[in-house]
């Protein structure tokens, strides 16, 4: 790489606005989904806090924003995004649309995840008296920690995806990187940097979290 | 004695998709204080139902439903959370918490009770040791056995001192000897702690084994209930016979009784009945004393139901005609509850002292007199 010099600052610039982006997602639309995803568990029919209106209401919304394509939904929000971060370009308008869409995203594995906690346990949890919020809490986050873990790290491999993604519409990272420095220079030999980058974060990711599950689930 | 539990004219009625359903109609039950009182049926007919009702984890649509003293039916959900914790429950699987220790499994009621950290600590140790699985605290439930499962649900159903158990099918997962164990366990509870325990069941062993009263459900209505002696001497409707066949194996099973007599074409089949074993030894004494007549023990068992002995026996007559209905007749007389079950070639002219017809209907009260 002939101009290396010239692009370092750029590239790890890059990986930081990329960390940036997933980290700042993953706990805000993580801790958000979360929260949608209880909800949709716990108001199902049968469940801990059981209202048919809500859960309905909760669903359809999220079943219109979820399947829409991030490389729309980042520019269908911007107003949105103008009016709550002053911007729609740059990694904090990008960052903004990220903890959005993977709140939606991530509501729906919570959810997936939860449902396979044991009723039974539920049940005995509220015979010992236990309310409807400590049960979510102390009982069925805990017996679900494993499989929520190995959920987290999918989306967390998902997110990156969008974050490549909100580089096409200036939201910096290692998407804007590549498409920037490699693509729109011929310089494949950036794209493939990007590329490798990408996939050692992954890696790393995944290594981690499938840690972290297997200690959870103390398999 | 004080009643602890009291249904009244309770019912419970499902909303499903496909209209409502009938779990429970016209309860009326009264549980003492301190006994162990069972409620058996067959999966279906409600019993599982029943027994939340006493909880509050389901609530009655029809009647009300007492405990301690307090009318639960219309408490909102906040009180009925200090009334759970005067109750514990065990159930079927054992529903431990696998992300908790065995230790942390017992204390989550106490914290739920907030219980300092002391006291949690030294409860959870005196739990361990009464369960007998004080080198267990550390491992998750996972690492054990069904047996061992039940003991910590036990632990921990018993954590904050409940007045009542309840015990939901719990023995169901278990193989027969860890049944025995647990129910042992059980009855322990009861004796040395004072706790009244409602054991649901499908199987009258348990029953048999640790219940003071016991009543049968059938299709969401309570159909016999009483003492354990009295609904095993003396069962009436037909699920309640069957579930007393299952140990006592009073009534042949359906061919048995031909078997039986094709085996031994000339003899007269008679059966006895009885809830005091020396009545047995007096009935053969009987027929063993008429050099007329031979005999042969063909069936029977006897069983040990709380305070007595009951069972029954059927003794194959063999002899001329007279002599053996002589035999019946003397029989007759020692055991109140002696009937002829067939009646041999050899005896086949003669009229049968009282003969009963049987074997027509499968529900035909066996022994009962009419």
């Amino acid at each position: 790489m002939s101009d290396w010099d010239s692009i370092k600052s750029v590239y790890f610039q890059s990986i930081l606005e990329t960390l940036f982006m997933v980290v700042t997602t993953l706990i805000v639309g993580g801790l958000a989904g979360l929260l949608l995803g209880l909800g949709l568990y716990s108001t199902r029919a049968g469940g801990l806090l059981a209202n048919k209106w809500v859960h309905t209401v909760l669903n359809v919304i999220v079943n219109i924003i979820r399947p829409i394509p991030f490389i729309i939904f980042v520019t269908a929000i911007g107003p949105l995004t103008l009016r709550v971060m002053g911007t729609t370009i740059g990694t904090s308008a990008a960052t903004f649309a990220l903890c959005v869409a993977a709140t939606f995203g991530i509501s729906r594995i919570v959810e997936q995840n939860l449902v396979t906690v044991d009723p039974g346990v539920v049940e005995a949890a509220r015979a010992m008296g236990a309310g409807p919020w400590r049960v979510l809490f102390t009982v069925v986050i805990p017996e679900a920690l494993g499989p929520l873990i190995l959920g987290y790290t999918f989306i967390f491999v998902s997110v990156v995806d969008m974050t490549a993604v909100a580089g096409a519409v200036a939201g910096g990272g290692l998407g804007q990187f590549a498409i920037s420095y490699g693509y729109q220079r011929f310089n494949w030999s950036v794209t493939a940097l990007a590329v490798v980058t990408i996939i050692v974060l992954v890696q790393l990711a995944q290594f981690t979290g499938n840690t972290l599950a297997r200690k959870a689930l103390r398999r | 004695m004080t009643t602890q539990i009291a249904f009244h004219n309770a019912g419970k009625v499902f909303q499903t998709s496909s209209g409502p359903v009938t779990a429970l109609e016209k309860i009326d039950l009264e549980i003492d204080k301190g006994e162990i009182f069972a409620v058996i049926g067959y999966s279906g007919a409600g019993k599982s139902t029943l027994v939340r009702l006493i909880n509050g984890l389901e609530r009655v649509t029809q009647g009300t439903v007492f405990v301690n003293g307090i009318d639960i039916t219309h408490l909102p959900e906040g009180k009925l959370r200090s009334v759970r914790r005067e109750i514990g429950m065990i159930f079927q699987q054992f529903n431990l918490m696998r992300s908790k220790t065995v230790y942390g499994n017992i204390a989550y009621p106490l914290k739920l009770a907030k219980w300092s950290k002391a006291d949690i600590q030294a409860r959870v140790t005196e739990l361990l040791s009464f369960v007998g699985l004080t080198s267990k605290a550390w491992v998750y439930p996972d690492q054990l056995s069904g047996g061992q499962k039940q003991r910590v649900g036990i632990a921990r159903a018993l954590a904050t001192r409940p007045s009542v158990l309840l015990a939901d099918e719990s023995t169901s997962a278990l193989d027969p000897e860890t049944t025995q164990d647990v129910l042992a366990l059980l009855r322990r509870v009861n004796e040395e702690l004072g706790v009244t325990i409602v054991v649901i069941t499908h199987e009258m062993e348990v029953v048999r084994a640790i219940a003071d009263r016991v009543a049968v459900l059938d299709s969401g209505q309570l159909i016999e209930g009483g003492s354990v002696d009295e609904i095993f001497e003396n069962p009436k409707a037909a699920t309640t016979r069957r579930f007393v066949n299952t140990i006592t194996h009073y009534d042949p099973e359906p061919g048995e009784i031909e078997r039986l007599q094709a085996a031994r074409p000339g003899a007269t089949l008679v059966s006895i009945r009885s809830v005091d074993p020396a009545e047995f030894g007096r009935c053969l004494a009987v027929i063993g004393a008429d050099s007329e007549v031979s005999f042969e023990i063909v069936r029977g068992g006897i069983v040990q139901v709380k305070t007595r002995s009951i069972g029954s026996f059927t003794v194959a007559l063999d002899g001329p005609a007279g002599a053996v209905a002589r035999a019946e007749t003397s029989l007759r007389e020692v055991a109140g509850l002696a009937e002829e079950l067939t009646r041999g070639e050899h005896a086949l002219d003669t009229p049968a002292p009282g003969r009963h017809e049987l074997g027509e209907e499968p529900d035909a009260p066996i022994g009962a007199e009419k």
